[in-house]
């Protein structure tokens, strides 16, 4: 029922309806993908095609000389004509996501943003994705400090309400401290430090006698802490790069970790009107805490995980309004051990739509 | 729970809604800015003005006065200083007028662009639209309230581009050389803001897609890195398959295995480290789950400034334009008067 909704709305988008409420900023992709692992399994791949809709809706509600508040609603869904087994029927994602943001000139120097938000993500017949509810709220402060550098104080609450059993709940809390060098439009720099508290809705282990590992009454609480730094800069491209470096202390056995991030983002120009956008980020995470005495199946390997994800998308616009979108993604994602990561490619070719 | 409650409440806290058009919307901002400067230096003048007339005051009680010529001479030197700050005040008020009377036309132009807009789709729309109707209504006291000026400064030319009563064919010849010059610097000036235009719009439509990229990969949480999940052995196939049901045994095959959810229900979590030699001696479970928490969408990939760049760029292009064609009206005429001449002679 809700998927016919979708593509009557899809239908209404080719058909090229005018926008019902004017002012209103909205951007459509529709498209087929075919993916070689959409279940993400480490073993036997099950290939499938699959429908993709995309859509983002934005208005500013208020734009004055004080600040601005912008809504914002974006809905995504997925459908794999294949099930995960071989009597299932399709396996559905539904994510609904709406933002309400803002921003406030306290002073000349001095600004505050915050955004609330809402997500909603569905998950039907896939143990590949999970299904969770999340409110978030994001507070900032922005101190202009003179000759292009710039302060930043950051605050981010969220909490997610796992859908279904396998994934637990999780409550989070972000303090961070950025600082900024942007010398111009086009050059930005940034250096930061943020603290991550993450508590989950599940107890932590404890190590025990005879390789044991043990729940104890408390429930597990992540402190992770995230130095990271960034540039971005506009020349023909647009080009950003980030690197993180992530160390997470549990109070939960096996979970401590060190991780090192890596991100690029590019957009250019290339010729004939098509435009081109890589994402590509890589992070090596190693479980500081070895388990205890794992069975034969179970080595130190399992200690490093590693996701690669390389994504490239060529666009074109076709008129104001219309535009054709082709896009390759490869992952690999999971523990380093051999065999125990999954990969996937797709394929996937779109028609974009702004109104 | 409560914090998805904080969130539902500020999104329907009903925040007012002022629908005007982006480019209305910069353009009364500008204009407030400029109303702003404009009152500032008022008030600066008000305040120099005050200060000269006080001082005034002073001079003339020192020269009524015996006191000594020093005191008058600093008092002159100082009302001199003030003399020149108030030139300078005036000339910023001028320079302000001017560029304020530009961005009020644009403003003009931008209401009437968006007034027949609206009246166009009411005109075709079968029902009446209460928020266009409220909005024309809007846009037409706004657009009354700017009044119907005409921008005197636009079409002006300077005295060399006149012919005068004396000049002759040599002298006329040399303005229009100096005009042509100044038609072809105007010429290249236009091209040069327009392929700057271009730039900035594709940097624009660059941004753009690269939030509109990472947006979506974000939405279905294609970014996120996969960490792992321990359990202890009690959620061993055998367990999972007698208290989760028949389903669960296929999960536990493919290592997936709701590991924490059985070791609720079986109450492990009371056990204490004594019991562990009790304990079956199995062994660590392994699962694996997205890593949440990590944000991809860049921040700052906004484009106000470049929306604004382009805005004036273009305003500054239609001025260059305006300027050139009232320069190639002048050569026109220069060239109608220098053949009337060169006939007369002949």
């Amino acid at each position: 029922m809700r998927s016919r909704r979708i593509w009557v709305l899809a239908l209404l988008l080719i058909g090229g309806s005018q926008c019902p409420v004017a002012g209103l900023g909205l951007r459509a992709i529709v498209g087929v993908e075919y993916d070689d692992n959409p279940f993400e399994v480490s073993g036997k791949r099950r290939q499938s095609w699959g429908n993709r809709f995309y859509l983002h809706a934005s208005e500013r509600l208020v734009h004055a000389a004080w600040g601005e508040v912008q809504l914002q609603h974006q809905v995504g869904f997925k459908r794999f004509w294949k099930g995960e087994g071989e009597a299932d029927q399709y396996g559905d994602v539904l994510a609904n996501q709406l933002e309400l943001a803002g921003l406030v000139k306290l002073h000349q120097r001095l600004r505050f943003n915050w955004s609330s938000a809402l997500k909603v993500k569905d998950v039907r017949r896939l143990t590949s994705e999970d299904s969770y509810l999340r409110g978030a709220l994001h507070l900032g402060l922005t101190g202009h400090l003179g000759k292009g550098w710039a302060g930043l104080m950051q605050y981010s609450r969220s909490s997610d309400d796992g859908r279904e059993r396998q994934i637990a709940d999780i409550s989070f809390h972000r303090l961070g401290f950025e600082l900024v060098y942007q010398p111009s439009r086009q050059m930005r720099g940034n250096l930061g430090v943020h603290w991550r508290f993450l508590n989950y809705d599940r107890p932590a282990l404890a190590a025990a006698l005879h390789g044991l590992l043990l729940p104890i009454d408390e429930e597990q609480a992540d402190r992770l802490r995230e130095l990271s730094a960034g540039i971005q800069f506009f020349r023909g491209a647009l080009v950003r790069l980030n690197y993180a470096f992530l160390d997470n202390h549990s109070n939960s056995t096996g979970y401590s970790f060190a991780a090192h991030r890596t991100q690029v983002l590019l957009s250019r120009h290339i010729a004939a009107g098509i435009d081109g956008q890589l994402f590509l980020t890589t992070q090596l995470r190693r479980y500081n805490q070895e388990k205890v005495e794992t069975r034969p199946l179970f080595t130190s390997e399992e200690d490093e995980y590693e996701q690669q994800m390389f994504s490239l998308k060529l666009s074109r616009q076709l008129n104001e309004r219309y535009g054709v979108s082709s896009q390759y993604r490869h992952s690999r994602n999971g523990s380093r051990q051999d065999g125990d990561a999954f990969r996937k490619n797709v394929y996937s070719l779109a028609l974009e739509f702004a109104l | 729970m409560y914090l998805i409650f904080l969130t539902v409440l500020s999104l329907s806290s009903g925040v007012p809604v002022s629908a005007a058009e982006n480019d209305i919307a910069v353009l009364e901002a500008e204009h407030g800015a400029f109303a702003l400067y404009h009152d500032s230096l008022t008030v600066e003048r008000q305040h120099l003005v005050w200060r000269a007339d006080s001082l005034s005051v002073v001079i003339d009680s020192l020269k009524g006065s015996d006191s000594s010529s020093g005191d008058l001479e600093e008092a002159l030197l100082a009302s001199l200083v003030l003399v020149q700050w108030l030139v300078q005040v005036d000339q910023r008020m001028d320079s302000l007028a001017v560029r304020w009377e530009v961005q009020r036309e644009d403003l003009r132009r931008a209401y009437d662009f968006d007034i027949g807009r609206l009246i166009q789709e009411l005109s075709h729309s079968q029902r009446p639209d209460r928020n266009k109707l409220r909005r024309l209504r809007i846009y037409q006291e706004a657009r009354d309230g700017l009044g119907t000026r005409i921008v005197p400064s636009r079409m002006q030319y300077a005295g060399q581009m006149d012919i005068g009563p004396d000049d002759g064919p040599d002298e006329i010849s040399q303005k229009l050389e100096l005009m042509e010059n100044i038609a072809a610097r105007l010429k290249y000036e236009t091209l040069d803001a327009e392929f700057c235009i271009k730039q900035l719009k594709v940097e624009q439509r660059l941004r753009q897609e690269m939030t509109f990229f990472t947006q979506e990969i974000s939405l279905f949480d294609e970014h996120l890195p996969e960490g792992r999940i321990l359990d202890h052995g009690r959620s061993s196939e055998a367990v999972l398959s007698q208290e989760i049901g028949p389903g669960a045994a296929e999960i536990a095959e493919v290592g997936f295995a709701d590991a924490v959810e059985v070791s609720q229900e079986s109450g492990v979590a009371q056990v204490d480290f004594a019991d562990a030699a009790e304990m079956p001696q199995d062994d660590v479970l392994l699962n694996r789950e997205a890593v949440r928490g990590e944000h991809l969408v860049p921040e700052n990939i906004n484009e106000k400034g470049i929306v604004l760049e382009i805005h004036k760029l273009t305003t500054r292009c239609r001025e260059l334009r305006e300027l050139e064609m009232v320069i190639q009206e002048r050569i026109g005429v220069f060239h109608v008067r220098l053949q009337q001449i060169v006939e007369g002679q002949e």
